[in-house]
């Protein structure tokens, strides 16, 4: 079963994410918040040292998905992983999807077994959902006439 | 009461293919936590499952994905179409029926 590792420059969003997405999984996915800075947690940042130590607490020869969310979060979580050795490096992704919503559907299923590159799929999927449907501003213009 | 529900058997449509409506019951509406239950369920079963809000008059979506499954905005008494297609058709939605 792969690991989750929830990175955001917010420890307070890294920690509740973590509080859902172990509910969504119902146990046994093991999935680790890194959040903030380690020197002063409530300032807002990144830092790859936090997510290393992230990465090694859910570690599984199945792989880790790391979810992030913008910018430096990208920066160091890629830092992150240039401290493992080459064999564990290769086991770990990077996604694409959004943070709330791929840690939602990553740990539902990782929790299912599904394997990494599945499990990140389902997760990048968010990227398409759409939350509300919204005739476009140039389409009711016209419809309007 | 919708007989669905209850777990009584699935309409046989066509061949693999079956379908069955449910009123969802929970005051939440079909929540996040009920749509993580009704995507572990459901892949447990080779069918093709997909649901309708009848009451939105929703796109039908895929069963087996929790994002597709929110696009449903079900709130309580929302009836939906859910349909299956496959040889474990029947038994997906009957296991399924009970969870709204």
């Amino acid at each position: 079963m792969i690991g989750l590792v929830l990175v955001s420059h917010s420890r307070l969003i890294a920690d509740g994410l973590c509080q859902l997405a172990d509910q969504m999984a119902g146990g046994g996915v093991k999935i680790a918040p890194a959040g903030g800075l380690t020197d002063d947690p409530y300032t807002l940042g990144t830092d790859a040292a936090l997510i290393l130590e992230a990465i090694e607490s859910v570690w599984s020869e199945d792989g880790v998905l790391l979810l992030v969310d913008m910018g430096s979060a990208v920066m160091s979580a890629e830092m992150a992983l240039e401290f493992l050795p080459d064999e564990q490096r290769n086991r770990c992704l990077i996604s694409n999807a959004p943070l709330v919503e791929g840690a939602i559907v990553a740990a539902l299923h990782a929790g299912m077994g599904n394997r990494l590159h599945d499990v990140n799929a389902a997760a990048e999927d968010a990227l398409n959902a759409r939350k509300v449907e919204r005739v476009p501003e140039n389409v009711k213009d016209k419809t309007c006439g | 009461m919708d007989r669905a529900n209850t777990g009584v058997s699935p309409t046989p449509t066509e061949g693999n293919e079956h379908s069955a409506t449910v009123t969802v019951k929970d005051p939440q509406g079909l929540h996040l936590r009920t749509s993580k239950d009704v995507v572990r369920v459901a892949s447990q079963y080779q069918a093709e499952i997909t649901a309708q809000n009848l009451s939105r008059s929703s796109i039908q979506v895929d069963v087996k994905s929790i994002l597709q499954l929110m696009q449903l905005q079900a709130r309580q008494g929302h009836v939906l179409l859910l349909q299956a297609a496959g040889p474990d058709a029947a038994d997906a939605l009957n296991a399924l029926c009970v969870l709204f």
